[in-house]
């Protein structure tokens, strides 16, 4: 054996990385000569010499540590920033052709507002796994935003959804508060969109939902939907294109009627569209789409019905016509618009 | 917080791939010791030590969806740590540098632990060394030294042992 080879088996030994093969084979090479034995010293000895006991102070690995988890959350936070901050852009972009000039410096104000409560809102509900996110609108405000499977949603003025980033392999999950459309692209996965009271079962087709004050009103475009009751999962009905049901508390869903909804999804074209529309509810939602309190004097109206359409006129346009029909007047009052008796 | 602490590396990694925050904190006291002291023996500088240490971990977070749970994480820790520790000695242009910053350091007493030997071990030439230090000092198996510095078992074998017969003529 050469002597290179003779070190190595040595090596082995002393840093313990001999086999039980090897060892005997050391062993008998050792014994059968005193030089062999003295080189296997040193190196034995170089060995224990070079031990070395770490006494410098270790850090305090706690503190370290939290050094470090927050620079993975600033990381993480950089990127939900990013999220947020490109819809933003494109709904400014998107906005910035149609806004007046004049309102364009109250709307920059805006969108910073949006910003932060945006970023306020997902970094409170952030968690590492998986990633959960909010979109929302505030009044005034609306956006679009394209799903990881590809489907889109578009979100009317003052409504939120949620969802998991990535949805599961079994289902697309999506939360709605308030009115959206949307254009579900063909998965395997049901897409399912979920309000306070009614869920919402589609493959692929596109729906409007709109979800407030635990009443949940769906208006099918295309394809086929079935639609119920968050609570009874029984009591569905099924709606096709051109129908509409809606849902009130846990009651049952009200069977499908025809309807042009071409015509009632009107505020995709930015333009307002009452059908036998409750006056409480026309006012509310002139509050979301103008962002303006308009106070109700008298109660008694809230339940009125009217059917118009206006077309991106300005609000005084609308609450003249509206009060037109009811034959009233309104004033306006540092900012808040009162319908007068 | 789920107790990971008993958790093998295999199960750790699995966590951490699936973005697991607590797993990766166990991840992370398991080694920081072993990292910083590694670190330290190699630069010289606890505040280099410490740095490092964060970057190997970012860098492990960042690329968590890489990982395989088939290979060795200790061996990945290593060899990001070894790699930042090349980049830093190319940076300082010569190793000679880095020998006689070795001797400021030790003069300033910024590292009380650097002793005669701590210089025999740095006069190492860098193949030989880090495969010395990881064994000695931190006890990796060959098989482990090979993963780390990605050579074979045979390379860690032959250099092992020419480490070894240089500090014995150099201690002597």
């Amino acid at each position: 054996m050469d002597e290179s080879k003779f070190i190595n088996l040595c090596t082995k030994a002393v840093t313990g990385n001999i086999s039980h093969d090897e060892q005997h084979e050391l062993d008998f090479l050792l014994e059968s000569s005193p030089k062999n034995l003295e080189i296997y010293n040193q190196l034995h000895n170089t060995w224990q010499q070079t031990e070395f006991s770490f006494d410098s102070p270790l850090p305090d690995i706690e503190k370290e540590w939290l050094k470090f988890y927050k620079k993975i959350e600033v990381k993480e936070e950089k990127t939900i920033n990013k999220i947020v901050f490109s819809q933003l852009e494109k709904f400014r972009a998107g906005f910035a052709a149609t806004i007046q000039p004049r309102l364009r410096p109250a709307f920059i104000v805006l969108a910073a507002l949006i910003i932060f409560i945006s970023l306020v809102f997902v970094l409170k509900n952030r968690t590492l796994e998986p990633e959960f996110i909010e979109i929302f609108t505030v009044n005034k405000q609306r956006t679009t935003y394209v799903f990881s499977d590809g489907s889109k949603v578009r979100l009317n003025c003052g409504s939120s959804i949620k969802f998991f980033k990535t949805f599961s392999d079994t289902t697309r999950e999506v939360h709605l508060a308030g009115e959206a459309f949307f254009d579900v692209l063909k998965d395997k996965r049901p897409f399912i969109v979920l309000t306070e009271n009614a869920r919402t079962t589609v493959l692929g087709t596109e729906f409007n939902i709109w979800a407030r004050n635990n009443r949940t009103r769906i208006m099918v475009k295309d394809g086929k939907v079935r639609f119920g009751l968050v609570t009874n999962a029984t009591a569905n009905v099924e709606l096709i294109k051109n129908q509409m049901s809606c849902v009130k508390d846990d009651l049952l869903p009200q069977e499908p009627k025809n309807v042009d909804t071409d015509y009632l999804l009107g505020w995709l074209e930015d333009k307002l569209v009452f059908e036998k529309t409750t006056l409480i509810e026309i006012l509310n939602e002139l509050e979301r789409t103008y962002d303006m309190s308009i106070e109700l004097k008298n109660g008694k109206l809230e339940n009125e019905t009217i059917t118009a359409v206006f077309d991106n006129s300005p609000i005084d346009t609308v609450l003249s016509s509206i009060c037109l029909t009811l034959g009233i007047n309104y004033e306006v009052e540092s900012g808040r618009y009162i319908l007068l008796d | 917080m789920n107790d990971y602490s008993s958790y093998s590396d295999e199960y750790l990694v699995e966590s951490i791939k699936s973005s697991n925050v607590d797993a990766f904190k166990v991840l992370y006291y398991r080694y920081y010791e072993n990292l910083y002291h590694f670190l330290c023996l190699r630069t010289n500088s606890i505040e280099t030590a410490k740095d490092f240490i964060q970057e190997i971990f970012t860098r492990v977070w960042q690329n968590r969806g890489d990982l395989d749970k088939n290979k060795s994480i200790k061996a990945y820790l290593f060899r990001i740590a070894n790699n930042l520790v090349i980049d830093r000695f190319r940076k300082r242009r010569s190793r000679q540098d880095f020998i006689s910053q070795t001797k400021k350091n030790v003069t300033d007493n910024s590292l009380e632990s650097i002793t005669e030997i701590n210089l025999a071990i740095n006069k190492l030439p860098e193949k030989l060394r880090i495969i010395f230090i990881l064994s000695r000092y931190h006890g990796f198996k060959y098989s482990e030294i090979a993963q780390t510095c990605n050579i074979s078992v045979k390379t860690v074998e032959s250099r092992m042992s020419q480490a070894l017969k240089i500090l014995r003529d150099e201690l002597s």
